[in-house]
């Protein structure tokens, strides 16, 4: 037990001396060059997002309406009711699409905002 | 005094984490250093264990002290690195007696040639012991504190700083021989 506590007190005194300095004298300065980076691309993403609700809500809208004056335009031009409804069914078609796209874009953009926090 | 650094950088004041790199790389890069064994390795682990750490510090709530969080950050990113690059380290075969360590003529080498001596049979000993006695005589951290920091268990912890001590011996004592020849 003894023996065991000297041979304890002689690998502490060894290891003192097994403390490394960072050889790489500009290493603070370039994790500090990094995170900066790191914050202003986090920054510009969190910009992005923003501007990318503020224009899908804006495209939603913007959809609805087209959506809205095209059957009535459709109307107006005296085209026959099936017709009328394909042409309908077609644009509310391709709108839904459009949504589900940029909801996929949105999507992708708060995963990248999480994955620079997680870098 | 770490805590008000780390509200500092938490309010918003970037150059304060300039304090935990002053007051850890050269720990964060020995414990680096013990699982990578190469030095551009572990400084780049250091860089991302580092960036990683500001990015995470709000997740930082004192369960354990900061220094072992950091740590277990730094050995997380080394084990993955060394996965990523698939090294493998060469366990050393002990093929000694522990009891025929001279200590004598240990302590009779100057400090820079024992440092020397110390570092490069660390270098040959199994990532996880070299960690463990680092972390444990060097650090002077507790079994329960090398535990959290690797994710071993208590017992296990132990069995590895047992088994690094011995192979550690066994390996000063070949280097000493070889230098003696």
């Amino acid at each position: 037990m003894c023996s065991m506590e000297n041979k304890d007190e002689l690998m502490k005194s060894l290891m003192q001396s097994s403390k490394l300095k960072m050889p790489f004298s500009d290493f603070e300065s370039r994790v500090m060059l990094t995170i900066e980076q790191d914050d202003k691309k986090s920054i510009a993403v969190l910009q992005d997002r923003k501007k990318g609700i503020y224009f899908f809500l804006a495209g939603m809208l913007f959809g609805v309406v087209l959506n809205y004056l095209l059957s009535r335009s459709w109307r107006d031009l005296n085209i026959n009711l099936p017709q009328q409804e394909n042409a309908l069914l077609v644009s509310q078609i391709i709108y839904a699409l459009l949504i589900l796209f940029f909801i996929d874009r949105l999507v992708k953009l708060y995963q990248l905002n999480r994955l620079i926090k997680n870098l | 005094m770490d805590q008000q650094y780390i509200d500092k950088v938490l309010a918003g004041d970037r150059h304060s984490f300039r304090y935990f790199l002053q007051k850890y790389q050269d720990m964060v890069f020995s414990v680096a250093m013990s699982i990578v064994k190469n030095e551009s390795l572990a400084e780049e682990v250091a860089q991302d264990a580092f960036v990683k750490c500001y990015h995470k510090l709000d997740t930082f709530h004192q369960q354990s002290k900061f220094s072992s969080w950091l740590y277990r950050i730094v050995v997380n990113t080394a084990f993955m690195r060394l996965r990523k690059i698939k090294i493998e380290v060469l366990d050393f075969q002990p093929d000694y007696n522990q009891e025929l360590i001279d200590e004598h003529e240990l302590t009779l080498l100057e400090e820079e040639e024992r440092s020397q001596l110390i570092n490069e049979a660390l270098c040959l000993l199994p990532a996880n012991e070299s960690l463990a006695l680092r972390l444990f005589y060097l650090e002077e951290e507790s079994i329960k504190e090398v535990s959290l920091i690797t994710g071993w268990t208590d017992a296990n912890t132990r069995v590895i700083l047992h088994r690094g001590r011995k192979r550690m011996y066994g390996i000063l004592k070949k280097l000493m021989n070889k230098a003696n020849v």
